[in-house]
């Protein structure tokens, strides 16, 4: 029962009142309006489920019935219903009935539950919610904006998941900030796929549009991955003006779509594309915007963003029709904080914040803040509350390196992922980019930095085919290193296919990765040579190079 | 655009093994001789979302309904296309 570790921050005069999410959904009590419409695929068919603003009310009253009967306040429920209505209306009902919601994945597959049994266990959770939740209708309830709604937890990280604690305060003022950057009012329309448990699914796709009163229609994130067609179709038919996804979705979208399907849509109405929760690349931008011109859309409606959930969502955007901002250097500008929102760029090891276009460490302070790790003093002390010196608010260390340029934030990569050499910051994926672009990308590599006594040793590990010449593929990891990034390897392992670590969204887990190899426990590639994958990590002292 | 009512020719479960077998193969650039149909998908490395991506192109080329999750529960060559010689029961699968 152990509540975080309370603080003093975020009670500055900038803490402003923001849309009520219950607020919003109550005043729907009469409103036969369609508030979300839930699509299911047949093949190419979809079947609508539509509910109105009244319908979601009554089934969100319905709900905290249910979860009034089963728990106490203050309680955590896991919402772990398949993405849909059910989901929107456990979810609403519990905040309502004052007890705290943990949304998590349908736990359908291993791996799904696996990680709901998990973060049930960690929270204490007394009700695990997988589908709908119907008893003696109660009214929903507004909460005190102190009161935590609910807990954040951040996807792939089941080794030990962190739950954000998101009060109904922080919650109010992101939707405030995500209102004003993108100027959402009842005129705008969304189309969505992304899964509700994730901070932009649920903020981005579902509590937006009832907090700021317009419809949103969602799918499940697999028939998207099936068929990417179906999400701008969905876009065009409905003239929709709001949507978003991580980077990759819209890469999946020039891959996997053929021209006639494209010349065949409409995406005039498109407004503010939000491209978020992951790395925004240049080149994906200039793809997408390049093969969708023909279907009217414009790429002023790309709306870059930046933000984790330990923010809520938001933390920096570009605004409605400012499109994307490049860097001399060709990085992608995530845009300006958002209202409220106090973004430096910071040396850690002196505790400073740098001038504009130095590169730092991104700290974030403002009232869309959580209050911290449910449950987890030593995570929350790591990440929360740091100070600078002459300025009163409290800052979370986001973990991502950064710069300022003319106001607007431009992210470098995570700081884990950054591996000090000589004095020169490695960057992870760049590396791995210049290996992915001689080997193939079918066969994963995972650049880390392992501490060594002469600091930071560059450690590849690389996934192997049966068949493949490994001598050759070790000089080209050390041609492509040294031409590309000017760098070198202490260690190059190999390792079979699939033994580079992936989250479920298929990125590289580099920090998995580095303990599988630490431990000795990645597998021996198909056709081992007389280096085995261990023992050249070994024998490469640290100092060598 | 395909009407899942009608029923088109039914490839049989070869037909099915050679079709997966050869998308596997694409998506791994490997020879699809190289591919071992009893082996999981997870063993070759193919991350879950191309798993989900895969069925996608399975409906194009079925011209009918295909789970999401198929390729998920069932993830091999042969077990795939065990799954997909399988009639369907009578209410159907969605997307979802």
């Amino acid at each position: 029962m152990a509540a975080p570790e309370r603080t003093h921050r975020g009670s500055g005069p900038e803490r402003g009142e923001g849309p009520d999410v219950l607020a919003a959904a109550l005043a729907g009590a009469d409103d036969d309006a369609p508030a979300f419409t839930m699509l299911r695929w047949r093949g190419d068919e979809a079947v609508d489920a539509t509910w109105s603003r009244r319908a979601l009310l009554d089934a969100a009253r319905d709900a905290a019935g249910s979860i009034t009967a089963q728990t106490d306040p203050g309680d955590r429920v896991v919402i772990a219903a398949p993405p849909g209505l059910d989901f929107i209306a456990a979810f609403l009902g519990c905040l309502g009935a004052g007890r705290i919601a943990v949304p998590a994945p349908f736990p359908g597959a291993a791996r799904a539950r696996a990680f709901v049994e998990r973060i049930a266990a960690v929270t204490g959770a007394r009700l695990v919610a997988t589908e709908a939740l119907a008893a003696a209708p109660v009214d929903l309830r507004p909460a005190a904006p102190d009161a935590i709604a609910y807990l954040q937890f951040t996807s792939g990280s089941t080794q030990a998941p962190r739950g954000a604690a998101i009060t109904h305060g922080a919650l109010s003022a992101n939707l405030r900030a995500i209102g004003a950057t993108w100027d959402l009012g009842p005129d705008d329309r969304g189309v969505f796929w992304l899964p509700p448990f994730h901070d932009m699914g649920l903020v981005g796709a579902i509590l937006t549009p009832l907090a700021f009163g317009f419809p949103a229609t969602l799918m499940h994130p697999a028939a998207f991955l099936q068929k990417p067609h179906r999400w701008l179709a969905r876009i065009a038919q409905e003239r929709a003006t709001f949507s978003g996804a991580p980077n990759f979705a819209y890469d999946l979208c020039v891959d996997r779509t053929t021209p006639a399907q494209r010349a065949a849509l409409d995406l005039s109405s498109w407004r503010v594309a939000v491209n978020g929760a992951e790395p925004v690349l240049a080149l994906t931008l200039r793809r997408f915007a390049g093969a969708f011109a023909g279907a009217g859309f414009r790429a002023d409606a790309f709306a870059p963003g930046y933000g984790l959930a330990e923010t809520v969502l938001f933390a920096t955007a570009r605004r409605r029709g400012s499109g994307p901002a490049m860097s001399p250097e060709g990085a992608v500008s995530c845009g300006a904080p958002a209202p409220g929102t106090h973004l430096r760029i910071v040396d850690e090891a002196r505790g400073v914040a740098l001038a504009e276009g130095e590169t730092g460490a991104v700290w974030i302070a403002g009232p869309s803040l959580a209050r911290g790790y449910w449950n987890d003093p030593a995570a929350t002390a790591d990440v929360f509350d740091h100070r600078l010196p002459g300025e009163p608010h409290a800052f979370l260390r986001t973990g991502d390196i950064g710069r300022l340029r003319a106001g607007d934030l431009f992210v470098c990569g995570r700081a884990k992922d950054v591996i000090v050499r000589g004095g020169r910051n490695l960057h992870a994926a760049d590396l791995e980019q210049a290996i992915a672009l001689r080997l193939g990308r079918d066969r994963r590599t995972a650049a880390f930095a392992a501490p060594g006594p002469a600091g930071d040793r560059l450690v590849i590990v690389q996934e192997a085919r049966a068949g493949d010449d490994l001598d050759a593929s070790r000089a080209a990891i050390v041609d492509a290193l040294g031409a590309d990034c000017d760098a070198q390897a202490d260690a190059i392992v190999f390792t079979a296919p699939g033994g580079v670590p992936v989250t479920t969204s298929g990125k590289v887990a580099r920090a998995a990765a580095r303990d599988a190899w630490r431990t000795g426990a990645l597998p021996a590639p198909p056709h081992p040579t007389s280096e085995t994958a261990h023992d050249f990590a070994v024998d490469v002292p640290a100092h060598a190079r | 655009m395909t009407s899942p009512s009608t029923s088109p020719p039914m490839p049989d479960e070869t037909a099915l093994r050679a079709w997966i077998r050869a998308a596997l193969a694409q998506a791994l650039s490997m020879p699809p001789e190289a591919i071992d149909d009893e082996q999981t998908f997870d063993a070759y490395g193919l991350p879950s979302l191309e798993a989900v991506m895969l069925t996608g192109d399975l409906e194009d080329w079925l011209g009918r309904p295909v789970d999401a999750e198929a390729a998920l529960a069932h993830a091999s060559v042969a077990a795939l296309a065990r799954h997909l010689a399988t009639p369907p029961p009578a209410a159907g699968a969605t997307a979802s």
